[in-house]
């Protein structure tokens, strides 16, 4: 029981701040109906919570399934990623196109590996910076 | 999962926001164990009893946008009693996940990213919610009055409508907490990264005392009242009319407490005039009293103010009537003697105490004063013959990222109402109007303008516009992929607290001062930014508070960048 008000009263106060959100415009009777629908919600939550038996959050729980969920993807090394990703935007005759060259690279960075080549990465990057500077002065 | 991405973009610019999850949000700062977590989502909509589903990124360094990626953690219905005194029909929702978050859907010190999902706006089919940023508050509160679907439209996400996912970071630890010995701060100067090498300071002893010599610095900083040779004598401190002077905490990149002077002086008989500044570091603990970054702002600026356990003084001198050198670096001992080595933060402090042992400090000078004032610089240390530096700049004294606020990038006294932030602002603009007079980079001069509202540099009654985001950014160019939403939220989020000071000295093309220059640097800025040894921001105390900010957050979700974003 007393596991059960604490997590009413977390999820009250939480729910309390998107009532604040609404703040200025719901005065009065709008506001006693969001305060009852909020601790309704809170109690419903709390009673899933135990239903369910999920443990208050945060918590560091050794139960916890912590196997991926999601096969994940082959990484390939970010000097050569960037490197390739200086090439395209370099072929680029518009800014509109180096938009293009990001949006089709920028999804790919979370499998790329960790930096070991500094040098690389900055001779990559100033490539990027002197085609930019050319395609954006026209020359 | 059901929600499709495709398509949804161009609907989502054209209709009402008529559903928002408020909580989380975007740019939300979690400091304890990720693993085990338990997610509430809270919103509304202005569809009664319709389920709502709260989705999570299942693999962290996984594409966000692409919504096979994403598993369902919960799900729970929206009330049945409209909410809204007027306008569209509210019907709030809470939904508890049922499944703790794992660690390779939210890695310890990174990234998570959460969806959710439900029929809305008469619909058929169920389709991504809306969702709002740290910034929400704020822009709830400036809203006032208006229907929520309206403040939702106005205040909600701004890159990229409902397909932007929320993205959460986690702060610990940090990337110097994670691996304390293998990170490389102030390694960049002059745009090269020298990292990856430890290295002894004493190791670049004989290269700082021949810039010395090259440059002619006097030998002692000087005290209260004139004796000839000293650097205040030199260059006419106690002859000077107009010298400013402020006494702050740089809470945005140092951690210690600083005694400002700058003032003119007669460079040469034509009438010319240079600038000289020094600046006296505080930041002292314990029995007896030892230097350490980081401490306390209130308490450290106390000892500004009283002048106690003074660390060090670094002096700079602009010259016009130098070809070379025009701009030059001098540190001084707390007790006034000429030093070869300067920490800028904990780490070099440890290093100048081994001086023969190798360290990933760079405490050399002026090379770790480049770091900041010269990005785009060149300067190679020589034991003999002139030393060298050039592409070195005066930057400015940004007092911005809300002057009140805990991320304040100046912090004032809130206990001597003579070094309180409004007699500092006007010691700010004084401080900042002879930075002006060295010929600082453009980007510096077009910041200096554009922050106190200027055409020819501030004057000491110019006043400080804390909401100056350059006009580069408030409306993108041709070839953006951001709205201008989205491009001031990003500048204000980012570059404005962790980048704008040190790139401001740059002429090379990476000066941030807009945000298309920005743009096609942004997988590079990931990269530096997630874990680099030689990351960015480049100091310490930068970067501490980068990654207990919501910038990660902002960064990502402006370009859709993927990765767990790690320390």
């Amino acid at each position: 029981m007393k596991r059960r008000l604490a997590i009413a009263g977390l999820l009250a106060a939480t729910l309390l701040a998107l009532l604040w959100w609404r703040g200025s415009r719901a005065p009065g009777r709008t506001a006693v109906r969001e305060l009852r629908t909020a601790l309704t919600t809170a109690l419903l939550n709390a009673g899933e919570r135990r239903a369910l038996a999920i443990p208050p959050q945060p918590l560091a729980s050794p139960a916890v399934d912590d196997s991926p969920r999601h096969e994940s993807t082959p990484s390939v090394a970010v000097e050569a990623f960037l490197d390739q990703y200086a090439d395209e935007v370099c072929l680029c005759s518009d800014m509109e196109c180096v938009a293009d060259v990001g949006r089709r690279y920028n999804p790919r960075m979370g499998h790329t590996t960790r930096p070991k080549d500094n040098a690389a990465i900055h001779a990559s990057s100033l490539r990027v910076r002197d085609c930019v500077r050319q395609i954006s002065t026209g020359g | 999962m059901q929600f499709k991405f495709s398509g949804s973009i161009a609907l989502a610019l054209s209709i009402p926001l008529l559903s928002c999850t408020v909580a989380p949000f975007t740019g939300q700062a979690y400091t304890g164990t990720t693993n085990g977590y338990i997610w509430s989502f809270l919103g509304a909509s202005d569809t009664p009893g319709t389920t709502v589903t709260a989705y999570v990124l299942a693999d962290a360094t996984d594409n966000p946008q692409e919504s096979s990626n994403y598993t369902a953690i919960g799900s729970h219905a929206t009330g049945t009693v409209n909410q809204a005194a007027s306008g569209a029909p509210e019907y709030t929702f809470g939904v508890t996940a049922s499944t703790a978050i794992n660690s390779t859907e939210w890695p310890q010190g990174g990234l998570v990213r959460l969806m959710t999902e439900s029929v809305f706006d008469g619909n058929s089919g169920v389709q991504p919610m809306y969702s709002v940023t740290n910034e929400f508050s704020a822009c709830q509160t400036a809203n006032t009055g208006q229907a929520w679907e309206a403040i939702g439209e106005i205040c909600d996400q701004p890159y990229g409508g409902n397909t932007t996912p929320i993205t959460v970071v986690s702060t610990q630890p940090t990337p110097f907490g994670h691996a304390p010995t293998s990170t490389y701060y102030l390694s960049w100067r002059g745009g090269v990264s020298g990292s990856g090498t430890a290295v002894a300071p004493s190791a670049g002893q004989a290269a700082t005392q021949n810039y010395y010599t090259t440059i002619g610095a006097p030998s002692t900083l000087g005290g209260s009242s004139s004796t000839p040779g000293t650097f205040k004598t030199t260059f006419g401190f106690y002859s000077a009319t107009d010298v400013a002077n402020a006494k702050y905490y740089n809470a945005g990149d140092l951690g210690i407490g600083r005694d400002m002077y700058c003032w003119s002086f007669l460079a040469n008989l034509a009438g010319a005039r240079g600038r000289a500044c020094y600046v006296t570091n505080y930041g002292v603990t314990g029995t007896p009293p030892a230097p350490q970054f980081g401490l306390d702002p209130q308490t450290v600026i106390a000892q500004v103010i009283a002048g106690t356990n003074p660390v060090a003084t670094v002096a700079m001198i602009y010259n016009p009537t130098l070809v070379t050198n025009p701009v030059q670096f001098i540190v001084y001992s707390g007790t006034g003697g000429l030093l070869d080595f300067a920490a800028l933060d904990n780490v070099g402090l440890t290093a100048i105490a081994h001086p023969t042992t190798p360290s990933n400090a760079n405490v050399n000078i002026p090379n770790n004063c480049l770091t900041c004032h010269g990005t785009s610089s060149t300067y190679t240390p020589v034991t003999s013959g002139a030393s060298v530096v050039a592409g070195a700049y005066f930057l400015p004294f940004d007092p911005a990222a809300n002057v009140s606020a805990p991320t304040a990038n100046l912090v004032f006294s809130n206990a001597s109402p003579a070094y309180e932030q409004g007699p500092m602002l006007v010691q700010m603009a004084e401080l900042n109007a002879h930075v002006y007079a060295t010929d600082p980079s453009p980007a510096t001069q077009a910041f200096l303008n554009g922050a106190y509202h200027t055409t020819a540099g501030p004057t000491g009654t110019s006043t400080f516009d804390d909401t100056y985001v350059p006009a580069g950014w408030t409306s993108p160019a041709t070839g953006s992929t951001l709205t201008a939403g989205g491009s001031t939220e990003l500048y204000n989020e980012l570059i404005k607290p962790y980048c704008r000071t040190c790139h401001l000295s740059n002429t090379t093309g990476l000066d941030w001062s807009t945000e298309i220059e920005f743009q096609p640097f942004a997988p590079v800025a990931w990269t530096y930014v997630c874990g680099a040894e030689a990351p960015m921001p480049n100091s310490l105390q930068a970067q501490n508070r980068l990654w207990a900010s919501p910038a990660r957050a902002h960064l990502t979700n402006a370009f859709n960048l993927a990765g767990a974003c790690t320390p």
